[in-house]
């Protein structure tokens, strides 16, 4: 495939995104004024006073023609404007930012364990099929698999905090440490602060080890609690198993072998690279299904992230809230697809590009 | 073909396998629900506080047992963390509505005075001492002198408190969600007048013999003005966004950070005024799951948990946690009968539903004995409460005469078609709501009543209670609990009170007995007066009055002086007296 043309087939793929975005933005508006009687008081909370419902009601343009109030939202949503929350009027994009890194850094290492360990349970199964490695593989991701996030999170809680003592019982940091402060540094005689809300990140950058060691060891269990769940390792493991199965019966796999090279140059240089391709945008269609787990593990892990923005956002009718966390949740999906398209026409150079 | 395929494990091993990881697992399922064998202590109290400026109330008593042996000299230092349920959305002490946001309030600003809840009465805080004028409309105050509010960003003081932060703060709470607190009392600041930064007097409209008490609640937490006026001021009806998430006040504690949806840090104040806090530092962490908080606290990462009644049997097998029954809490949960909808419009139909219902069997059962019966409107052991008069009696027999008598035997019509199903709505964060909800529907279809139960969340209860008592959309049966304003029955006893009987219920005549209660100072005729309210109420039955809680807290055996404050209801404590024993 020319790069040429893998550059214009992901440019292309990254513009799609925009018109699906656009889709969602519509659906997302039109629900939140059609299901609510009061949009306006809707908005504003239960609580507020009539001139508050007012204020925002002329602020926002809510009872203004479906149309107008559309394109005001847009406007209001492109230059950084998302409303602001009932109860503490804080502005629901602050919160967003305050609480998107979190989620961001739980579903990352997440992938990273559903990766490594998915991949390895697969090639293990793969090499040893109808072995008891291989029954053992495929139970344990068949168990995982139909694990409810919940349980899968309230079974790692048990054993690995209450049982074994192994690991802390949630949040993002030991309570008595303060948050990593990140990259201070000076350019020019300005002062750069670079902070990212990222704490394994922002440790490595400010050099506190200790916050290192305590994000690290706090991160673990809700992360291996969201790999196991849903398409997790479950998933991973069998779908690298079934294509390193096919690949391994390959012809050239056999070439390899009878030229006398070494099991493991084998599986790995010409097995395993080949078995990925596809599993590689699967994992990547992964990043966003996990999300769906992500709000119970939040729960369960006062892991203070979207999920439980989202849930908190849900108890109380914030509408303001509810939308923006909708329109993140999209935008994860729709970029894991995205990346998924790009990526398998990067590795697989059978994939014809028009 | 595979050219590393061997031969197949039997399937026979993988089915045993998958037999032992399921007897694994339910062996695990079995430890974990043990029979209770928990260490817990008693106190026996009853919530009554005397106020200095009023004849003491009547006399009781109060002893405290402990099963542990505690160090015998308490101990300065170290790091408490405590799991509780619910976040607070705001810890602004006018606009939080919420327990859990006025438990952070009450550690880390004061009030004009406050409640000694282990003498059960009203202290000088803010106020060193006040005095009443003979009508009872005139309060003159004197304020301790060399507070400081203290800025937790910066450990530096930032104001001396005066009696204009006095006159702020009054004036700002009536403008906000929770100044209905003062309006109910009747509180005239146009009669506001300041002697000195040190004095002020201020009138009622009338004379309200709980004026005090109200001052000792959190929502009326004094701020600081210039703190207020420097982040945008407050304007009537609208929130200030700073004040929402941050707490600047003069008490034991700062508030010194607040991870939104984890938890929020209070540190010791070094410059308070009172006695030196204990604790370094406390960690109120909020996690909402029921599991998560006992397997945090049998797990050893929290000192104190805020458990539901029906898990306390789970905590047994853990030597290193202890539940102590404190007493007696002023939180109580009645659920409201509207006596404007059909079938509930019927005297003797409500009669019928409270004789109906098992109520040992919800506080046994369902509680596990943290709740008891009692007569309302007033909780058990508060001032103005009479024993003499006995809850509602759990009687099947009763209940079917009075049934049929109402015309409605067995639940249906003369013609024999059945009454319409009766809709029970309860909060969805009522603890042990769901349980006590199903407990209470099989009990009244012994009767022959049909019950829908709905659970709501916090803002569709908020639109069932905001329905005209007369709207066929409003729910016949509606639970709620309430918890306190102010420790006073005027906060309970009449259906205009600040705690809203939810039934559409009015008695000019109670009205009438709760009024003049409120304008005498002569506490005899005050406690005859609300017995009265007593016995109308039970006769009119617009309330089944269910259960009141009893005070327990959960923690570990090395936190000591956990002191139980019934406005909190253990959403939160005193922390100033809580300290840790070396582990």
């Amino acid at each position: 495939m020319k790069r040429g043309t893998l550059v214009r087939f992901a440019i292309k793929r990254t513009l799609l995104c925009i018109p699906v975005l656009f889709g969602v933005v519509l659906l997302t508006f039109v629900v939140a004024r059609v299901v609510s009687p009061d949009p306006a008081r809707a908005w504003a909370g239960i609580k507020a006073s009539q001139s508050y419902v007012n204020q925002l009601a002329a602020q926002y343009h809510i009872n203004d023609p479906l149309p107008v109030a559309f394109y005001y939202y847009l406007v209001d949503l492109l230059s950084g404007n998302w409303g602001v929350t009932p109860d503490t009027h804080q502005p629901v994009l602050s919160l967003v930012a305050a609480y998107l890194p979190a989620t961001i850094e739980l579903t990352v290492v997440a992938m990273v364990i559903i990766i490594l360990v998915g991949i390895t349970l697969g090639v293990i199964a793969a090499i040893n099929k109808d072995r008891w490695q291989d029954q053992l593989s495929r139970v344990t991701a068949l168990t995982g698999a139909s694990a409810p996030p919940f349980l899968s999170a309230l079974a790692v809680l048990f054993v690995f905090f209450y049982l074994l003592h192994w690991f802390p019982n949630g949040s993002r940091l030991d309570p008595t440490l303060t948050p990593p402060a990140g990259l201070n540094f000076a350019v020019g005689g300005f002062q750069v602060h670079i902070v990212t809300g990222l704490y394994i990140l922002d440790s490595v950058l400010s050099g506190n080890l200790v916050d290192l060691e305590s994000s690290i060891s706090h991160i673990i269990l809700p992360a291996l609690a969201l790999a196991i769940s849903f398409y997790g390792i479950g998933v991973t493991t069998r779908l690298v198993r079934s294509d390193m199965l096919r690949v391994l019966g390959e012809d050239y796999v056999r070439t390899a072998k009878a030229k006398g090279l070494g099991r493991s140059v084998v599986i790995f240089k010409h097995a395993l690279r080949n078995a990925l391709i596809p599993a590689t945008t699967i994992i990547a269609l992964n990043f966003a299904t996990l999300l769906g787990g992500i709000v119970v593990i939040e729960d369960i892990f006062n892991w203070p992230g979207i999920g439980r923005f989202t849930v908190q956002a849900l108890e109380n009718l914030d509408y303001p809230a509810i939308m923006a966390t909708t329109l993140i949740f999209a935008i994860f999906v729709v970029v894991a697809n995205a990346v998924a398209d790009i990526l398998y026409a990067m590795l697989d150079p059978r994939v014809q590009l028009e | 073909m595979n050219i590393y395929h061997r031969r197949a494990v039997s399937r026979f091993v993988i089915i045993v396998a998958v037999i032992l990881i399921l007897i694994v697992a339910a062996g695990v399922a079995y430890v974990a629900t043990l029979p209770p064998s928990v260490t817990t202590t008693t106190a026996t109290s009853t919530a009554t506080v005397t106020s200095t400026a009023t004849v003491t109330s009547p006399s009781t008593t109060t002893t405290t047992t402990t099963s542990s042996t505690a160090p015998s000299q308490p101990v300065y230092g170290g790091t408490l963390i405590a799991d509780e349920e619910f976040e607070p959305a705001t810890v602004d002490p006018a606009t939080s509505d919420t327990v859990a946001g006025l438990a952070i309030v009450d550690n880390v600003a004061d009030g004009l005075v406050g409640y000694n809840w282990t003498s059960q009465t009203i202290i000088p805080r803010l106020a060193t001492s006040w005095t009443v004028s003979p009508n009872g409309l005139t309060y003159n105050f004197t304020l301790r002198q060399g507070v400081y509010f203290v800025d937790p960003a910066t450990n530096r003081t930032i104001d001396e408190f005066n009696a204009t932060d006095v006159q702020y703060t009054f004036n700002r709470v009536l403008g906000q969600l929770n100044g209905y607190v003062f309006a109910t009392a009747g509180l005239n600041m146009s009669t506001f007048h300041i002697y000195d930064p040190f004095h002020f007097s201020v009138s009622l409209n009338a004379p309200f013999a709980a004026f005090i008490s109200t001052l000792a609640d959190p929502y009326n937490a004094i701020i600081d003005k210039s703190v207020d006026l420097a982040h945008g001021g407050t304007v009537n009806g609208t929130v200030n966004s700073f004040m929402e998430s941050n707490l600047i006040g003069t008490g034991p504690y700062m508030m010194t950070q607040w991870v939104k949806g984890d938890h929020i840090t209070l540190m010791r104040n070094p410059y308070y005024w009172g006695p030196k806090p204990y604790l370094d530092r406390i960690v109120i962490d909020y996690r909402n799951d029921a599991s998560t908080r006992l397997l945090d606290i049998k797990g050893g990462a929290v000192q104190v948990a805020s458990i539901d009644p029906n898990l306390i049997p789970s905590l047994a097998g853990s030597p290193n946690v202890k539940v102590q029954i404190i007493g007696l809490s002023d939180n109580i949960a009645p659920i409201g009968l509207d006596v404007q909808l059909f079938p509930t419009n019927s005297t003797l139909v409500r009669l019928a539903m409270a004789h109906a219902i098992n109520y040992s069997f919800i506080d046994n059962n369902i509680l596990n004995g943290f709740g008891i019966s009692f007569a309302g409107p007033m909780p058990e052991g508060m001032f103005g409460y009479n024993d003499s008069i006995a809850p509602y009696q759990y009687n099947v027999n009763l209940a079917e005469q009075e049934l049929a008598q109402a015309g409605y035997a067995n639940g249906n019509f003369k013609n024999g078609t059945a009454l319409p199903p009766i809709t029970f709505v309860y909060p969805l964060d009522w603890p042990s709501g769901a349980l006590v909800a199903s407990a209470i529907q099989s009990d009244l279809s012994v009767i022959g009543l049909q019950v829908n139960i709905v659970g709501a969340t916090d803002v569709s209860y908020g639109d069932y209670v905001g329905l005209p008592f007369n709207s066929t959309a409003r729910p016949q049966m509606l639970a709620y609990f309430w918890t306190p304003d102010f420790q006073d029955p005027a906060d309970y006893a009449t259906p205009s009170a600040a705690y809203n009987w939810n039934d559409g219920y009015a008695n000019p005549q109670i009205e009438k007995l709760g009024s003049e209660a409120l304008s005498t100072f002569n506490q005899t005729l005050r406690a005859e007066l609300y017995s009265q309210i007593m016995v109308l109420t039970q006769q009119a039955c617009p309330i089944i009055w269910n259960y009141q809680y009893v005070g327990y807290a959960v923690y570990t055996t090395n936190v000591h002086g956990l002191v139980y404050s019934p406005l909190l209801d253990g959403y939160g404590f005193d922390w100033a007296s809580v300290w840790l024993s070396p582990s």
